[in-house]
């Protein structure tokens, strides 16, 4: 059930707040076998949804999350329940405050029903934790689930949730939701608060929803995107509230194509399937654009030297290497050995990245290209084979995805298929800073055409 | 419910067979190349106050 439908159940008294939480848990314990969580909250959640039931009572409606059942990735405050990040370093922590968007969302009615695994302190896109256990996709078990926001994908995907918060800092939310096939958005850097949010690389670190649609993951928006005083890198300027009519066709949309990068290297049902999807959005109105995107495999090296730093200012001064899977020890090792410099050098390139894009904003309103190069990779497997070359797997599944990070434009990742074997394909539209509006309506629009 | 740390983790077998050597060459390249020009460094401030994206 998405969000609407849980509205529509609550608000006509088929069923009450606490009879849905109660419903949830019940299927968490009878199906739940992907290691999606690693805290429940069940007393909290239980507590929160008898008073919401109260306020229905009462004729106080908190709006289209009210009553709706959530849960945090595990880098995100809660008030007096544990916070991990999955690793044995924040193994006892427990936050005296609420991230800002735990704050909000629950404010806004959405009931947290627990805390979920990710890869290893967000360092990674398997989600195959060492500590808390490997999530599954629920598609195959037999492959990850992707990451790191792993847990929240595999909740939406295995419709527990309709709703599940993440954070991307090379491709987390948008790598899951392409290989779990839901809907994933990354936000615009600074539309979506950071406080309270356990970091992982300060100046590439985005917040945002994992949802089972479109309108899912927009309503999230609409309670989480704002300024927040507590969080610096958080735009002052306020948020339009994002209205969802989908549009009748996509008259007028101008979707970009790139002709480079985005797809050299590409599972062929990848490619196909993410082509077809673009001509389709043709067929219903849009207009394509084939243009030169700036060169992301530049963008993605200088990402690389900006994260291996920035997570190296964080955890370098651990010395316990048993408290690190192997993977997360040697990546902070790795960071602690590039110079001052060329950490500066990075973001100065990211000053010509972003100016490149503004220019390229000016001809197009989207540009659509594969999320992810390949579907879900096997569990076992190191590295992938893509168009005949192996490749490392971290590598693979963050190529398409790493440099949207660097310039902090919106970004999601939309299910438009299935491979042959059956495993999804995620489309991924890139939008102007704060477009997130338009973003988002272009994307109902097309996943209304294609359903 | 809290999922407890496992007592004998497996470790996953997770590559990062980028060698850093190389990854530092190449950057060094790149910055050489990209970097003459280029405005100062964005680092807490992508997003641009004047877009007028809305």
């Amino acid at each position: 059930m998405n969000i609407r439908e849980i509205g529509r159940l609550l608000r006509s008294r088929k069923i009450s707040c606490a009879e849905l939480i109660n419903q949830t848990f019940g299927d968490i314990r009878q199906r739940e076998t992907f290691n999606s969580f690693i805290t429940l909250t069940e007393e909290l959640a239980r507590e929160q949804a008898v008073e919401l039931d109260r306020e229905l009572s009462n004729g106080h409606d908190r709006g289209p999350l009210h009553g709706v059942p959530i849960a945090h990735k595990d880098l995100f405050y809660l008030r007096g329940v544990r916070t991990t990040a999955g690793s044995l370093v924040f193994r006892d922590f427990i936050p005296e405050y609420d991230a800002t968007i735990v704050a909000r969302l629950r404010s806004a009615g959405a009931i947290c029903i627990g805390k979920t695994n990710l890869h290893e302190l967000a360092y990674g896109i398997t989600s195959k934790n060492p500590h808390y256990g490997f999530v599954l996709n629920p598609r195959d078990t037999t492959r990850v689930a992707g990451g790191s926001s792993g847990g929240s994908a595999t909740l939406v995907a295995g419709n527990f949730l309709p709703l599940c918060t993440g954070t991307d800092t090379g491709g987390s939310i948008r790598i899951p939701a392409s290989f779990c096939g839901i809907v994933g958005v990354k936000p615009t850097y600074g539309r979506v608060s950071r406080h309270g949010v356990l970091p992982l690389a300060f100046s590439l670190d985005h917040v945002g929803p994992l949802g089972s649609c479109v309108e899912d993951c927009a309503l999230a928006m609409n309670a989480m995107a704002g300024p927040d005083a507590l969080d610096a890198t958080c735009a002052p300027f306020p948020v339009p509230e994002i209205d969802l009519p989908s549009l009748p066709t996509l008259a007028g949309v101008r979707v970009g194509v790139p002709e480079n990068f985005f797809f050299d290297r590409i599972h062929p049902d990848v490619a196909g399937c993410v082509r077809r999807s673009i001509s389709s959005m043709e067929q219903h109105g849009a207009s394509l654009r084939a243009l030169r995107v700036p060169d992301m495999a530049e963008a993605y090296l200088a990402a690389r030297i900006v994260q291996l730093c920035e997570t190296a200012s964080l955890y370098a001064h651990y010395t316990d290497q048993h408290l690190f899977g192997t993977d997360v020890w040697r990546l902070i090792q790795q960071g602690t050995s590039i110079a001052g410099h060329e950490y500066v050098s990075a973001q100065r390139i990211r000053t010509l990245f972003r100016r490149e894009f503004d220019a390229l904003w000016k001809h197009i309103d989207v540009l659509a290209t594969p999320a992810t190069p390949m579907p879900a990779p096997l569990l076992n497997a190191e590295t992938v084979e893509i168009d005949g070359e192996q490749e490392d797997t971290r590598a693979a599944a963050t190529r398409l995805a790493r440099g949207i990070n660097f310039i902090g434009e919106p970004a999601l990742s939309l299910p438009c298929g299935t491979t042959a074997a059956g495993l999804p394909i995620g489309l991924q539209l890139i939008g102007p800073p704060f477009a997130e509006p338009r973003l988002l309506q272009i994307a109902k629009t097309f996943e209304a055409l294609l359903a | 419910m809290q999922n407890e740390p496992m007592q004998n983790g497996e470790q996953p077998a997770e590559t990062v067979n980028d060698p850093m050597n190389d990854l530092r060459k190449n950057f060094r390249r790149l910055a050489e190349r990209l970097t003459s020009d280029v405005e100062p460094a964005t680092i807490y401030c992508i997003h641009p106050v004047d877009s007028d994206a809305e």
